[in-house]
C-alpha cells in the first residue's frame, strides 16, 4: 500500500518533533526542512502528498512558498496546508485563498485534529481523480 | 479629516474673515449670505445730500461751479456715508489658518502612527506569548494522545519533552518580565540601589543557566575576568542587563560558536568594562542604530527562538539609570560586542 508523504517545513524544532511524532505512528513518511530552500532542495528529488508549512519562516513566509509551489505544475495536486501561530485577519485570509493553500491551521497542533483533516484532504483528492 | 480641520480653524479664529466681502470685488459677493446683503444695502442707499433742504427755490438754476468751488465743496462736503465694506484680505489669517489646518493634519497623522506602532507592538508581544504558548499546548497534547495508545509509550522521550516544555515554559517567564521591566521603566519608576555587587559571580551563574541552552545550540560559553570584578549598583538589574545580553549573543551564534564574557577596569571611564562577544552573525550598521530602541527586533534567533524586541531597550535603560554607558560594535558576518560599564564599588 502507498504509504503517503508528508513535507514539514518549519523553522521550529519543536513542532518538527511534535508533527513527526504525531504523523509517523499514523503511517506517514515525513520529509523535513527548517527552510524555504532546504524545502526547495527535497522538492527536486520527490514529490510528498502533503506539506504543511509554517508561516513564519527565516526569509520567505510559507504563504510565499505555497505561491510559488502552486505556479509549478509538478505540485498542481500536492495538498499544501499552512501553519501560524496567530489567527489571521481579513488580508491574510485573502492572502491565503490567493496562495492556493488548501487548509489554514493555528497551532497549537493537535494531534487528532491534524491527523482527521491530512486524512480528510488526501481522501477527497482521491475522490477527485 | 479636511472637516477636522475646518473644524480647527473655526475654533481658534472665531474672529478672522477669511472670505472678507468686498463690495468692489463682485467675485466675493456669493461668499456668504451676510456679504451679500450688506453689499445690496450699500448699493441702494441714496446718495449723501450736500446741500442741505429749504424753501427757497433757487429763480434761476445754479451756475456750474467753477474749479476752485468744486475743490471748495469737496473739501466742506460732509463726511461721506460710512465707507463700504474694506477689502478684508487678511493675510495673517490666512497664514494662521494654514498654519492650524497643518498643525491639525501633523497632530492627526502623529496619532495615527502611534496607535499603529502600538498595535504592531501589541501584535508583536502576542505573537511572543502565543509562540511558547502553543508549543506547551501542542507537547501536551502529544503526550496526551500517546499515553492514550496512539503511539509508543516512551518515557525517555517523554523525559526530553518535559525538558522542551520547560524551556518554553522559561521564555514565556522572560517575555512576561521583560513586559512588566519596560512598563515599569516607561512609568519612570527605575531607581536603582547602589550596592555592592560581584559582577563575575553573577556573570559564573547565568553561564551555569545558559549553559543547557548553549550545549543544545553548540555554543561554547567563557567568562575572561580581569581583577577582582566588583561593581555597584543593583543586582538583580545588572543580572537582568546580562541575561538580555548573553540570551541574544547564544540566539545569533550558529553553532560552532563562542560566546565570551570579559570583564575589568575600563581605562576611559575609570568604570568596570563588561563585553559580550559573538561569533555570530553580526550587525549592519543601519541595525546598530536601531538596536536599543523599544520593540525593534531585527531578526529571529538562528536556533529559532523570538524575542519581545525589549531586552536591549531594557539593558540599556537599566545601565543608564546606574550612570553607565552602553554600545555594541558589530559588522556582518563577523560576530558582535556588546559592551557597558557600571561604577566600579568604592573602598573595595
Amino acid at each position: 500500500m502507498h504509504k503517503p508523504s508528508v513535507l514539514v517545513l518549519d523553522d521550529s524544532s519543536d513542532y518538527q518533533r511534535i508533527i513527526a511524532r504525531i504523523l509517523q505512528p499514523a503511517g506517514y513518511k515525513i520529509l523535513s526542512a527548517t527552510s524555504a530552500e532546504e524545502a526547495r532542495r527535497l522538492l527536486d528529488s520527490r514529490i510528498p502528498d502533503v506539506a504543511l508549512l509554517d508561516w513564519n519562516l527565516p526569509g520567505m513566509s510559507g504563504v510565499e512558498f505555497a505561491r510559488q509551489l502552486r505556479q509549478d505544475p509538478r505540485f498542481k495536486r500536492m495538498i499544501l496546508i499552512l501553519l501560524t501561530v496567530n489567527s489571521g485577519n481579513k488580508e491574510q485570509i485573502q492572502g491565503l485563498r490567493e496562495s492556493g493553500v488548501n487548509l489554514y491551521l493555528t497551532k497549537p497542533i493537535i494531534a487528532e485534529e491534524l491527523l482527521g483533516r491530512i486524512r480528510g484532504l488526501l481522501s477527497k483528492r482521491e475522490h477527485a481523480s | 479629516m479636511r472637516a477636522l480641520a475646518l473644524l480647527a480653524t473655526v475654533l481658534v479664529f472665531p474672529h478672522s474673515s477669511l472670505f472678507a466681502t468686498d463690495s468692489q470685488s463682485p467675485k466675493y459677493k456669493s461668499t456668504t449670505l451676510y456679504a451679500t446683503a450688506e453689499t445690496q444695502f450699500i448699493a441702494i442707499a441714496p446718495p449723501p445730500r450736500r446741500y442741505s433742504t429749504s424753501f427757497r427755490v433757487p429763480a434761476k438754476p445754479l451756475p456750474p461751479p467753477t474749479k476752485a468751488k468744486a475743490r471748495e465743496t469737496r473739501r466742506a462736503a460732509p463726511p461721506a456715508a460710512p465707507a463700504p465694506a474694506k477689502p478684508r484680505w487678511n493675510p495673517w489669517a490666512w497664514t494662521a489658518a494654514a498654519l492650524a489646518i497643518l498643525g491639525v493634519a501633523y497632530g492627526v497623522r502623529r496619532q495615527r502612527a502611534a496607535a499603529r506602532q502600538h498595535s504592531d507592538a501589541m501584535a508583536l508581544l502576542a505573537h511572543e506569548l502565543k509562540s511558547p504558548l502553543s508549543a506547551l499546548e501542542s507537547y501536551l497534547d502529544l503526550m496526551v494522545h500517546e499515553s492514550a495508545g496512539a503511539g509508543p509509550r516512551d518515557v525517555a522521550r517523554w523525559n526530553e519533552d518535559a525538558k522542551r516544555l520547560k524551556i518554553n515554559a522559561r521564555q514565556l517567564q522572560e517575555t512576561i518580565s521583560d513586559m512588566l521591566q519596560a512598563a515599569r521603566l516607561q512609568s519612570g519608576a527605575l531607581h536603582p540601589q547602589m550596592l555592592p555587587v560581584d559582577l563575575a559571580a553573577i556573570v559564573r551563574e547565568l553561564i551555569a543557566f545558559y549553559r543547557p541552552l548553549a550545549e543544545k545550540s553548540r555554543v561554547e560559553l567563557s567568562l575572561v575576568a580581569q581583577g577582582r570584578g566588583h561593581a555597584s549598583g543593583d543586582a538583580a538589574l545588572i543580572r537582568r542587563v546580562l541575561h538580555n545580553l548573553i540570551s541574544n549573543a547564544i540566539k545569533f551564534t550558529p553553532e560552532g560558536g563562542q560566546v565570551r564574557i570579559t570583564m575589568g577596569p575600563d581605562p576611559q571611564s575609570s568604570q568596570l568594562l563588561c563585553t559580550v562577544s559573538d561569533t555570530g552573525v553580526g550587525l549592519g550598521n543601519g541595525e546598530i542604530e536601531r538596536l536599543f530602541k523599544k520593540f525593534v527586533r531585527l531578526r529571529k534567533g538562528l536556533h529559532g527562538e523570538d524575542g519581545s524586541g525589549l531586552g536591549l531597550y531594557i539593558a540599556k535603560a537599566i545601565v543608564e539609570a546606574h550612570g553607565g554607558r552602553i554600545w555594541a560594535e558589530s559588522a556582518p558576518h563577523r560576530g558582535s560586542r556588546f559592551h557597558f560599564t557600571l561604577p566600579i564599588k568604592e573602598h573595595a
